[in-house]
C-alpha cells in the first residue's frame, strides 16, 4: 500500500503534472460552483485538454478535475442556497442558515475539510481494498438497490419531526415527480400530455435550483427592505472571512464525519448510486443517530459535514469499480473511461496488476487533489464571499439570472427554464404552507432508483416477492427501513401515554 | 457634416463590397453551375448529451467535416426524451442547408413503441451514415452455458431463470433479443448500463445484450463472457476469434446502434449533394478511420451514401413496425 502511495505521489509531485493537477482543481472548483454544470459536466469539458496529455496524468488531472468539482458545488450552496451540483443541494440546509447568521467563513471551512476528509477515506479504501469492495458491489443486484433506495426514503419520515404529514405528502409528491416522462421499464410515456418537453422526465437540476435558490430569492424580496439590506453582511465588520474551524470544532463532528466518509464510499461504489444519493442518505441518516439530530437544518456544522464528506467519498468510491472491474460508478467516471479507451488503455482488472501507474496515479492524484483543493477553494470561495456583500436588491436578480443560466445550460432547453421557475413558485408555497422542500427532492431522487430496480427485481423473479426480500442484504436494509418508519409512531404512542 | 459621413461610409461600403466581390470570383475555383459554396459555419444538433457514444462521433466526424468543408462545423447538444426534443428543435430550424441532425434509429422507435406523438420517420431525411455499431451477448463467466446452444438448453429446461438485461425495451437491444429469441427469454430494461454490467458479472440477471466496446474489459479479464455476436459475419476484435455470428448460428438479429446526419425538407439540393461528396471524404480520412478502430467501430459498413442510407433507414422503420408493433 505504501508502494502504491509512494508511486503515486511520484508521478503526482513532478512539476508539471502538479501543475495540471492544480489547474485542474481550480477548473473543478468553478465549474462545480456554477450552477448546472454537474460534476460529470465539468468533466466533459476537461476532456479535450486530457486528449493532449500522457494517459498516466490524464486520468490524475480528470481525477482532480472531478473531485473539485463536488466540493465547489458546496461554495454556492452555502452562500447563496443554490446547490453547484445537485450533490450538494443538502449542504444549502445547514450551510445557507449559517451563512445567514453571518458565518459564512466557518461554514465553508467546514464544508472544506469535510470534502478533503471525505475525498481521502474514499481514496485509502480505493488504494487499500479495492478488490475486496468491489466483490461486496456485485452483491448489490435490483434487490438490494432498491432497499438502498427504499431506506434512503424512509427517511422521510423523520425530515421534519412537527410535520410529519405534510412531510410525506411532499416526499409523495417528488415521488409522483419520479414517474412522470418515458416508463423506465417499458418505454411508454406516462404523465406527459403529449408534451416532449416532459417525456425526458423531470430533470432533477432545475427543480433543484427553483426550489432552493428561486425560493429564496423570492422569499428575501417580500421581507421589509431594512432586514433585506442586513441579511447579505457578515455581522462585526461586514466583511466575510473563510476561516477554517479549529481543530476542537472539526473533532466535535467526528462521529459525523466518519459515518458520512464510509457510507459515501460504499453508495459511490454501489453502481447506479452516486455522489447526489450519498449526501442525500448521510444526511438523512444523521436525521436519525445524531446527538444533535433535533438540531440539524438550523444551521450547525453536523449537517454539512453529512453531506459534504459523503459526497466527496463517493467520488472516491466510483474510481473503486472502474479501476478493479471496468465497470464506471457513475457518470463522470464513464467518461474518464472513454478518455482513457480513447488512448489505447484497457480498464479493468488486468489494468490493476499489469499497470499499476494508473492506480497509483488516481489515488497520487486524489490525495494531492483534496489538499490543494483547501487551499484553491479557499481562494475562490473569498471571491465569492465578495459577492455576498452586495445589496440583495442587486444580489437576488443576480441569482435568478443565474439560475436561469444554470438550468438552461444544462440541456440547452428552455423548458428547464421554465421548469426551475414553476419550481421556485412551488417552493415558495412550500415556504408559506410548511411543506418540505427538502422531501420533495428526495422523492424525486430516490423515486426512479427505487421503482426501476423494484420492478426490475420483479421481473427478475417472475414475480416472487418472497424471493426479493429473502435475500440477505435486502431483508437487513428492510427491516432499517421498517424501523425507522415505526419508530416515529411509537414515539408520538409513548409520549401521548405520558 | 453628418450627412457627409454617412455619404463616406455608404461608398466606401459599396467599394468594399465590389472589390471584395471580384477579389472572390477571381481568386476562386470555378464552379460549375449550381454547385454550393458554403459560406458560414454548419450546426449540427446532437439530441443527445455531452461525452457519450452519439456525441463522440458526431464530433470526430464534425472535426474531420469542417476540413473538407472550409467552414467551421459545430456540434450542438439539445438532449432530453430519449433524442425527440433534440429532433423537435432542429426541425424549428429553416432548412437553409446550415443546420443538419444527428439521428439513431432511438428516437424512431419511441415513436413506433407509442412514447412520443412526434413524427420522428416523417422529419428526419437520411442523408449519410456515419457508423453502425453492433450488438453482442454476453454472460457472467459464472454462467453454466458457454455458447448460443448452451444457453438455449438451459433456458427450455429452467423455464423463467434466464432473462436479458438492455438499455431500452423499446431499443435496438431489445429488438435483438426478441428476435434471437421469441418468448424464450424476456428482455430486461437497464436504465445504467454500469448497473447492467454489474449485474451480469454478479450474476443477477442471466444475459445481457450490449455494444462491445462497453464490456471489452470485462471480456479481456475473463469476468465476462460471450456467447455470440449479433452480427452478419464474425467480428474482427481481438479476444472474439471463437465467438459466433448469427449469421452461423442462423438467428436473424442484425440490429445494432447506427448514428447517421439527417437533413430537412426543403434543404437546398445543392447543400446536400455538397455536404454528401464532403461526407464521404471525412468519413474516409485516417483521423475518423483509426479512431472508429480505437472505438470497435470498423466492424461493419460504416459510411453509407444518401440512397443507401435512406434505404436502410426505410428497412429499419418496417422491420422495427413489425416487431414492436406500431402504435403512433
Amino acid at each position: 500500500m505504501f508502494d502504491l502511495l509512494f508511486t503515486g505521489l511520484k508521478i503526482i509531485l513532478t512539476p508539471s503534472t502538479f501543475l495540471l493537477i492544480t489547474a485542474g482543481t481550480i477548473l473543478g472548483v468553478i465549474f462545480g460552483a456554477l450552477p448546472g454544470v454537474s460534476a460529470s459536466m465539468a468533466v466533459a469539458l476537461a476532456l479535450p485538454f486530457a486528449y493532449a496529455m500522457n494517459p498516466v496524468i490524464a486520468i490524475a488531472f480528470l481525477v482532480a478535475v472531478y473531485c473539485a468539482s463536488i466540493t465547489g458545488g458546496g461554495i454556492t450552496a452555502i452562500l447563496f442556497k443554490i446547490p453547484g451540483t445537485p450533490s450538494s443541494a443538502p449542504t444549502t440546509f445547514d450551510g445557507y442558515p449559517m451563512a445567514q447568521r453571518g458565518e459564512a467563513g466557518k461554514a465553508l471551512g467546514f464544508s472544506l475539510v469535510a470534502s478533503a476528509v471525505g475525498g481521502m477515506v474514499a481514496a485509502f479504501a480505493m488504494a487499500l481494498i479495492s478488490p475486496q469492495l468491489s466483490s461486496i458491489a456485485l452483491k448489490f443486484g435490483p434487490s438490494e438497490l432498491f432497499a438502498v433506495s427504499f431506506l434512503g426514503l424512509s427517511v422521510l419520515s423523520c425530515l421534519d419531526s412537527d410535520n410529519i404529514v405534510k412531510t410525506l405528502i411532499s416526499g409523495l409528491l417528488g415521488l409522483f415527480l419520479a414517474c412522470i416522462g418515458m416508463d423506465p421499464m417499458l418505454g411508454i410515456a406516462r404523465f406527459t400530455w403529449g408534451s416532449s418537453t416532459l417525456l425526458s422526465g423531470i430533470e432533477m437540476i432545475p427543480v433543484m435550483i427553483g426550489l432552493f435558490a428561486v425560493t429564496e430569492v423570492l422569499k428575501q424580496t417580500g421581507k421589509p427592505r431594512t432586514k433585506l439590506e442586513s441579511v447579505s453582511k457578515d455581522d462585526g465588520d461586514g466583511k466575510i472571512k473563510t476561516v477554517l474551524p479549529g481543530f476542537k470544532e472539526i473533532w466535535a463532528t467526528k462521529a459525523t464525519m466518519t459515518r458520512a466518509s464510509i457510507l459515501g464510499t460504499i453508495v459511490g461504489i454501489l453502481p447506479g448510486a452516486g455522489a447526489t444519493i450519498a449526501s442525500f442518505l448521510s444526511y438523512a441518516i444523521e436525521k436519525k443517530v445524531s446527538k444533535r439530530a433535533d438540531k440539524l437544518g438550523t444551521g450547525i456544522a453536523d449537517g454539512i459535514v453529512a453531506s459534504e464528506a459523503a459526497n466527496n467519498a463517493a467520488t472516491g468510491g466510483s474510481m473503486v469499480p472502474l479501476l478493479s472491474l471496468g465497470i464506471p460508478g457513475g457518470n463522470a467516471a464513464a467518461i474518464m473511461m472513454t478518455a482513457l479507451v480513447i488512448k489505447g488503455v484497457q480498464i479493468g482488472p488486468l489494468l490493476v496488476k499489469t499497470q499499476p501507474d494508473y492506480l497509483a496515479s488516481v489515488f497520487g492524484s486524489m490525495f494531492v487533489t483534496n489538499i490543494v483543493m483547501v487551499i484553491v477553494a479557499m481562494a475562490v470561495a473569498k471571491v465569492f464571499a465578495k459577492i455576498l456583500a452586495v445589496p440583495y436588491t442587486i444580489l437576488g436578480p443576480v441569482i435568478v439570472m443565474l439560475a436561469t443560466i444554470g438550468a438552461y445550460a444544462l440541456k440547452n432547453n428552455s423548458g428547464d427554464v421554465l421548469l426551475m421557475a414553476t419550481a421556485g413558485i412551488i417552493g415558495y408555497l412550500f415556504v408559506k404552507l410548511k411543506y418540505n422542500s427538502a422531501a420533495l427532492v428526495l422523492g424525486l431522487v430516490l423515486g426512479q432508483m427505487s421503482e426501476s430496480n423494484f420492478r426490475r427485481a420483479y421481473t427478475l423473479t417472475n414475480g416472487s416477492l418472497a424471493t426479493i426480500f429473502t435475500k440477505p442484504i435486502t431483508a437487513v436494509l428492510m427491516t432499517a427501513c421498517v424501523i425507522m418508519l415505526v419508530y416515529p409512531l411509537i414515539k408520538f404512542a409513548l409520549e401521548k401515554k405520558k | 457634416m453628418f450627412s457627409k459621413k454617412v455619404l463616406i461610409t455608404a461608398l466606401s461600403t459599396l467599394a468594399l463590397a465590389v472589390f471584395t466581390g471580384c477579389g472572390g470570383d477571381s481568386s476562386k475555383e470555378t464552379k460549375a453551375p449550381g454547385e454550393w459554396e458554403w459560406e458560414r459555419k454548419v450546426e449540427i444538433i446532437c439530441p443527445w448529451g455531452t461525452g457519450g457514444g452519439a456525441d463522440t462521433t458526431t464530433r470526430t466526424f464534425a472535426t474531420a467535416l469542417e476540413k473538407e468543408l472550409g467552414v467551421p462545423v459545430v456540434v450542438n447538444n439539445r438532449s432530453g426524451a430519449g433524442g425527440v426534443s433534440g429532433i423537435e428543435f432542429g426541425a424549428k430550424q429553416p432548412a437553409d442547408g446550415y443546420t443538419y441532425i444527428m439521428a439513431t434509429p432511438s428516437p424512431m422507435l419511441a415513436q413506433i413503441s407509442g412514447a412520443t406523438n412526434y413524427d420522428v420517420y416523417g422529419t428526419l431525411q437520411p442523408l449519410v451514415q456515419m457508423v453502425h455499431d453492433c450488438n453482442i451477448f454476453v454472460t457472467s463467466a459464472k454462467s453454466p452455458y458457454n455458447n448460443y446452444e448452451e444457453l438455449m438448453k438451459y433456458a427450455e429446461e429452467n423455464p423463467g431463470k434466464v432473462k436479458a438485461g438492455v438499455m431500452t425495451i423499446t431499443g435496438l437491444d431489445a429488438a435483438c433479443v426478441m428476435s434471437a429469441f421469441g418468448d424464450k427469454i424476456e428482455p430486461v430494461a437497464y436504465t445504467e448500463g454500469s448497473q447492467l454490467n454489474a449485474d451480469v458479472i454478479g450474476g443477477h440477471v442471466g444475459i445481457a445484450c450490449v455494444g462491445p466496446a462497453e464490456v471489452s474489459a470485462m471480456v479481456a479479464s475473463g469476468d465476462m463472457k460471450v456467447l455470440f455476436s449479433a452480427t452478419e459475419k464474425p467480428l474482427t476484435l481481438p479476444g472474439y476469434e471463437n465467438v459466433k455470428c448469427a449469421a452461423d448460428l442462423g438467428i436473424d438479429c442484425f440490429f445494432g446502434p447506427s448514428r447517421g446526419i439527417f437533413y430537412l425538407k426543403g434543404t437546398p439540393e445543392e447543400a446536400l449533394k455538397s455536404f454528401e461528396a464532403a461526407a464521404e471524404k471525412a468519413l474516409a480520412s485516417d483521423f475518423f478511420k483509426n479512431w472508429a478502430k480505437t472505438e470497435g467501430l470498423d466492424q461493419r459498413q460504416g459510411w453509407l451514401n444518401r440512397a443507401d442510407f435512406k434505404a436502410q433507414w426505410d428497412e429499419d422503420y418496417k422491420s422495427l413496425t413489425e416487431l414492436f408493433g406500431k402504435k403512433n
